[in-house]
């Protein structure tokens, strides 16, 4: 009998602590773009948090009826989906930064797959360990006009050559900029920089002993010299501060780039060039403070 | 609850962590991006390379105002340079005969130039020009274990420009002394799922200006000139074609016999063909198919007693016939090579090459003769310890009239730091005597014999050479240790040399009808040392210094005809480039270099000249417009190679005008 109510009283316990449990988190409805085993990772990463309760879906968004409070879309293909009106908050989390500012997102944000220019720069001085190098930079975005000027100011030694690129060919552009620099920068603009013409910039890159620096680790992995790049539990912690700050204060966070980040670099590449680089840990190290870990 | 949440959690971080890891890149990069610079595909950087290189790349070729091709060839340490005619340009690595170019490899864009037909890298005949090239890559030592036969004191390796390095419209226009006029147009695009160049070029000059008796020289050349390179890739193979045709026109000087000016005619067509397979990252196949063709028409008319050409019945003390320097030469070229990197201690090149080279002439050889050569060739790159690293190779060749040889080559080095290496090398090369050599049956038919005697109209001329069947291939052994280092932090690369080579088995005497005489008679022992220095501390300076020291020596061994001095006066006993560039930030470009040479040739000459170019470049909307001044001095009084080399001013002159949209 005491066993009986004893029971029953941690059952009456355990049913009021679910309710209380179901009414106060958060429902975050988690879109992947393909059915992946590491995306599926990513997203119960995500769920070990326990501020919210996740619901992960593939490619779609749930049904009216299923829908949880917070959306949080993956990869740029889905983009598309932050138009829904069903969600009081919206994030898009690994997209790249130019895709995201081509359309107004209402009630949304992000966190970007691509590095900024500026922390690219910041591996380039390290590299180079704050020697004079010259720089080109292909564009095709105007906004990269204020964010190439300023890192021109801020970094006297290095003397920047940038171009807008318009012409249809994008190739030659960019094979002129590799033939009259030492180092091609990448901005993150994946009309520039894609797998169509990756094959061509980077054999030119190494036919003229250029450094190509960025824009992603496929590159890197593909060819190009170095990039600063974020890990996957890197971008998990991110967006989930970004999460829970908008379950604590019901603002959204600004778009950003992830906060934390390393080095990658291509050795066998380097090897090649002649370049003898320390290690990624010791380049990153050498960035100066204020660039988080 | 809580601990079992706890647990589920702990174990989903820990496979998160596991599974991870290796995959975490696949998140990231959604577009499957192939890799581009493959293992396979990426080369030894030059401390590892098992031969000592000099590069010659597009700014020195822009800065040293050159515009012949083989004055190039004066950058590099050891390599000497010189004109026998304003149209015959002899290079050769370490001198030796200056006769012919037929001691090294040449290849453009991995296809071979040596004529098999006439034993010769003819440097006028070659349909490119000399804005076509982005890079040369020379191998400074004997690489018969790479390369093949041929490539006997070295090679040289000219890389012409990519279809997708250059501006979509080109025009250069260069004019000057000895009325060089030179007009170049190049246009590239896209072009079916690839890019394509294409190059139209007209080239002119009078060549030498007098003999040594004062008299004037006819060695004038001219040639129009189109070539075109077109690259593709096709799923996972990379496609390269070349295809060039040049028609060109050279005269000469009149010899005693002649009534009309020998002119001859030539006519260059190639086509090359290249496809690379990545099989994998670390294994990469490389095809390659090259064909080139050469017909030259060579006629002029001669006054000679009839008896020359064997007709004693004709009362004339002279008579007029017509001769012919007539040729035809083809050749063929399928190489196949494979890369494999077994792991990264490990790398082996392996491959076969078979040549099939074709020449026909009534002249040279009173029919047509052709030669086939089979080729098996391989290097093993093996790091045995982190600092050492061994290259073992070799080439085992095969051809009909020549025999078996094979040519090994070794080479170790001490990696002192991942910049800074030291390296000793042995290597072996043959030179297998060509068709005129071994197969000549040399004599002149004369035709149209005028005025005739009982309708006889034709002769044969009564004096004849005939090849040396027995000829075996000239050797040569080398030993080098040399050292090289790639200072990163101040842009500056050194190379220095010490070498010791043996040279045995030497064709050496002179190929001509009145005295055809090709035996293996003579030896050669040379040994010196030489050194290089490039320096670019930024994109504004450019600083390129080389010199050689080399001490020569032949002697033979044989009780055949041997002279000496054939062999070493095309080896300057102490040579020197400078070249030294500077780009404002307005765009004025002023270079200056400098070419020093002790004596060499029959004369001996020595050569000691000064060039400078300045240039401006103007931008104009999309494209640039360059104007450009070159200028070069000879210091001091005597002709060039031969006594009758001489060029009237000591200053030549160049403009030029070069627009790039």
């Amino acid at each position: 009998m005491i066993k009986l109510i004893h029971g029953l009283f941690i059952a009456t316990l355990l049913l009021i602590s679910t309710s209380a449990y179901s009414e106060d988190m958060f429902i975050v409805d988690i879109v992947l773009p393909a059915k992946n085993s590491t995306l599926e990772k990513l997203s119960k990463k995500i769920a070990e948090e326990q501020n919210f309760i996740v619901h992960t879906y593939e490619n779609q968004l749930p049904n009216n009826e299923d829908k949880g409070d917070i959306l949080i879309i993956v990869s740029e293909n889905l983009l598309p989906l932050l138009k829904s009106n069903s969600y009081k908050a919206k994030f898009a989390l690994y997209v790249n930064s130019n895709e995201y500012f081509k359309s107004q997102h209402k009630n949304a944000t992000a966190l970007f797959s691509d590095q900024p220019l500026k922390r690219q720069v910041l591996l380039i001085k390290s590299i180079f360990d704050n020697k004079k190098v010259q720089l080109g930079i292909a564009y095709q975005d105007k906004t990269y006009e204020k964010i190439i000027d300023d890192i021109s100011i801020q970094n006297p030694l290095l003397t920047i050559n940038s171009y807008e690129i318009n012409t249809p060919n994008i190739i030659r552009s960019v094979t002129k900029i590799i033939q009259n620099n030492d180092v091609l920068l990448t901005t993150s603009e994946n009309t520039i920089y894609n797998s169509d013409t990756i094959r061509p910039i980077l054999l030119s890159s190494y036919r003229h002993q250029t450094l190509v620096i960025g824009p992603t680790e496929g590159f890197v992995k593909a060819g190009a010299l170095a990039t600063v790049l974020s890990t996957p539990d890197q971008y998990t912690s991110d967006i989930v501060s970004m999460v829970n700050y908008y379950i604590d204060t019901k603002k959204l966070p600004a778009p950003q780039y992830p906060s934390n980040f390393a080095v990658k670099i291509n050795y066998s590449v380097a090897e090649s060039l002649g370049l003898t680089l320390p290690s990624e840990e010791e380049l990153r190290r050498r960035f100066p403070d204020g660039e988080s870990n | 609850m809580q601990r079992r949440l706890l647990r589920r959690s702990l174990i989903i971080c820990t496979c998160t962590l596991i599974l991870c890891s290796p995959l975490e890149a696949e998140i990231w990069n959604t577009d499957d991006l192939p890799v581009v610079l493959t293992p396979a595909r990426l080369k030894q950087s030059r401390s590892e390379v098992p031969a000592s290189v000099s590069v010659i790349d597009r700014d020195m070729i822009i800065a040293s105002g050159l515009k012949e091709i083989p004055e190039l060839f004066r950058l590099i340490p050891g390599t000497s340079v010189g004109a026998r005619d304003g149209w015959n340009y002899v290079v050769s690595y370490h001198g030796t005969n200056y006769r012919d170019s037929r001691r090294m490899q040449v290849l453009i864009d991995g296809r071979s130039v040596y004529q098999s037909g006439l034993a010769t890298v003819d440097w006028s005949d070659i349909p490119i020009t000399i804005h076509d090239i982005e890079r040369i890559e020379v191998v400074r030592g004997p690489s018969s274990a790479s390369y093949g036969a041929n490539a006997f004191l070295g090679v040289i390796n000219i890389i012409t420009r990519h279809p997708t390095d250059v501006n979509a419209y080109e025009i250069n226009i260069l004019s000057g002394t000895e009325n060089t006029e030179n007009y170049r147009l190049s246009y590239a695009d896209e072009m079916l799922n690839g890019n394509v160049r294409v190059t139209l070029a007209s080239i002119q000059d009078d060549g030498f200006d007098i003999d040594k008796n004062g008299a004037e020289r006819f060695d004038s050349k001219s040639s129009k000139i189109i070539n075109s390179r077109y690259e593709t890739l096709v799923n996972n193979y990379s496609i390269s074609l070349g295809a060039g045709y040049k028609t060109g026109e050279i005269t000469d000087d009149f010899a005693d016999e002649d009534v009309t000016q020998p002119i001859t005619k030539t006519d260059d067509y190639y086509l090359s063909t290249k496809i690379e397979k990545e099989i994998s990252e670390l294994h990469q196949l490389a095809f390659r198919y090259n064909f080139s063709a050469q017909k030259q028409i060579h006629r002029w008319t001669v006054e000679i007693p009839p008896f020359f050409i064997g007709i004693n019945d004709n009362p004339s003390p002279l008579v007029l016939a017509d001769a012919n320097e007539d040729l035809r030469v083809n050749r063929q070229d399928i190489d196949l090579q494979d890369t494999y990197i077994w792991n990264d201690k490990l790398k082996t090149v392996a491959g076969v090459h078979l040549k099939k080279s074709r020449v026909s002439s009534e002249t040279y050889y009173g029919k047509t003769v052709d030669s086939n050569n089979y080729q098996l060739f391989f290097n093993i790159e093996k790091n045995i310890i982190e600092t050492f690293t061994i290259n073992a190779g070799g080439s085992y060749e095969y051809e009909q009239n020549v025999g078996k040889n094979f040519s090994p080559r070794v080479s170790v080095h001490y990696h002192i730091d991942n910049n800074h290496s030291l390296r000793a090398i042995y290597s072996e090369a043959i030179r297998t005597p060509d068709l005129l050599e071994t197969s000549a049956n040399w004599t002149y038919t004369a035709r149209n014999v005028r005025p005739a005697n009982n309708g006889r109209t034709e002769g044969t001329l009564i004096q004849s050479a005939s090849g040396n069947p027995n000829l075996k291939p000239e050797k040569i052994e080398s030993r080098e240790i040399g050292y090289y280092g790639n200072f990163n932090q101040y842009h500056l690369q050194w190379d220095v040399k010490i070498f010791f080579d043996q040279l045995e088995q030497l064709i050496s005497n002179s190929i001509s009808l009145e005295r055809f005489n090709p035996v293996n008679s003579g030896n050669l022992k040379q040994s010196g040392i030489e050194t290089e220095i490039d320096y670019r501390p930024n994109r504004k300076w450019l600083i390129h210094f080389s010199y050689a020291y080399i001490k020569s020596k032949a002697y033979s061994n044989s009780d055949q005809a041997f002279t000496p001095n054939t062999e070493t006066t095309f080896t300057p006993k102490n040579s020197a480039s400078a070249l030294l560039s500077y780009k404002t930030d307005d765009n004025i470009q002023i270079s200056f270099s400098q070419y020093y040479a002790r004596e060499i040739g029959t004369s001996q000459n020595k050569y000691s000249r000064s060039d400078m170019r300045v240039s401006k470049t103007m931008p104009f909307k999309d494209s640039e417009i360059e104007l450009s001044y070159s200028a070069q001095f000879r210091h001091d009084e005597d002709s060039e190679l031969l006594s009758s080399n001489i060029y009237r001013d000591d200053y030549r002159q160049f403009i030029g005008i070069n627009l790039r949209y």
